[in-house]
């Protein structure tokens, strides 16, 4: 009867913790990093990791955070204009010299950041949007940054070779 | 071939050349930045599904696609792509969504972004379980997961799920494998795996405590 007892005591208590467990090979999340962090937005679009600078690229619903995988804090923001709907990062990628981003800034919605001297950098790729009747949704860029691809909702996609634009 | 872009990936197939899968409403172009042509594989171009997401595994030489009617695999080589077997992952292989989102790979984890939650998928062990979940019951801000990164040059691994609304979760990759098969998961990572062991190890005269894993 004691016996049973126990093992009565035992399947209850089981109940009870089971759910709180974490299974072996299960991940576990240990933080979370958002606007109260510095994160520039909550709306996470996309990332790309820099393995040379250690940096994790955040690319937003409001623009771009920097976030430094050794030190563990943001280190840059950037967005493009003062209208939040023009903000908007929609794909990052890594490649040659630094990052290309996608965004929904009018005049030129494409753009690089790179870094020099521990000081974050943007500029302008001469792809102008007024070109293009719908929204541009994606980007890739060759191993040595030579090549860039841009895709276009509804257009196909934009070749960009160093200083040459075809389509 | 669909003019709709919704994703593009960069990966070099054949040396010296870098191929842009070019993911549309429906199907995938290839286009090789070398020559500047577009190579025609079938397989790719006659899918019938919006491609959301792309990863291709040097390794396997295996291409990943996301879609919204779940993950596709194929074995790609410069001239053709077929099949892999046992994909597409859908919500009847234990996926909460069919919608996925990113895809990444860390040895043969896979990890899915859907519409809800993070998937991990060991691809070893793909004809058993091998499938976790992590969403907003286990810690995540938000259910949604758009991006995925992976800081492999860290001992320990570390994944970046970019959320919907949630900001980011950092998430520690677990590397431990299961004694006794992919079913059964002993309890650990919790203050109640050694209430639980020592009761267990007066009670029945077992080692641990083990339980079965749900999926």
């Amino acid at each position: 009867m004691r016996r049973l007892g126990i093992v009565v005591l035992v399947i209850v208590v089981g109940l009870y913790l089971v759910p709180n467990a974490v299974a072996v090979g299960a991940d576990s999340v240990e933080d979370v990093l958002d606007s109260d962090d510095g994160l520039i937005n909550d709306y996470v679009n996309d990332m790309a990791f820099d393995d040379d600078e250690q940096h994790l690229y955040l690319g937003t619903q409001n623009g771009l955070s920097v976030f430094n995988i050794e030190q563990k804090e943001f280190v840059d923001h950037l967005n493009f204009s003062s209208s939040e709907y023009r903000n908007n990062v929609l794909d990052v990628c890594t490649g040659g010299v630094g990052v290309y981003l996608v965004t929904s800034a009018f005049d030129y919605p494409v753009k690089h950041y790179y870094r020099s001297s521990g000081v974050g950098h943007l500029s302008n790729v001469s792809i102008y949007r007024p070109m293009y009747s719908t929204g541009l949704t994606s980007i890739g860029v060759s191993q040595n940054g030579s090549v860039l691809c841009v895709g276009v909702n509804g257009e196909g996609i934009l070749v960009y070779c160093n200083t040459v634009l075809t389509q | 071939m669909s003019n709709g872009v919704q994703s593009i990936l960069r990966a070099e197939i054949q040396s010296g050349h870098d191929w842009f899968f070019i993911g549309t409403l429906s199907g995938i172009s290839i286009f090789d930045a070398k020559d500047s042509t577009f190579v025609s594989i079938d397989v790719l171009e006659t899918m019938p599904h919006s491609i959301s997401a792309m990863l291709y595994d040097p390794n396997k030489q295996r291409l990943y696609v996301g879609t919204s009617t779940g993950l596709y695999a194929y074995s790609l080589t410069s001239s053709s792509a077929v099949a892999v077997e046992g994909f597409p992952l859908t919500t009847e292989d234990g996926l909460e969504s069919n919608n996925i989102l990113a895809i990444a790979l860390d040895g043969s984890q896979l990890y899915l972004g859907t519409g809800r939650g993070l998937h991990k998928y060991d691809l070893d062990r793909m004809d058993q379980i091998g499938l976790h979940v992590l969403d907003s019951s286990s810690g995540m801000p938000e259910d949604a997961v758009a991006a995925i990164a992976i800081d492999k040059s860290s001992s320990k691994g570390t994944l970046y799920a970019g959320t919907i609304g949630g900001g980011v979760a950092v998430i520690k990759i677990s590397y431990d494998v299961p004694l006794f098969g992919q079913e059964w998961w002993a309890l650990n990572g919790s203050w109640a795996y050694p209430v639980i062991a020592v009761i267990c190890a007066v009670v029945f005269g077992a080692i641990g405590c083990y339980v079965k894993s749900r999926k």
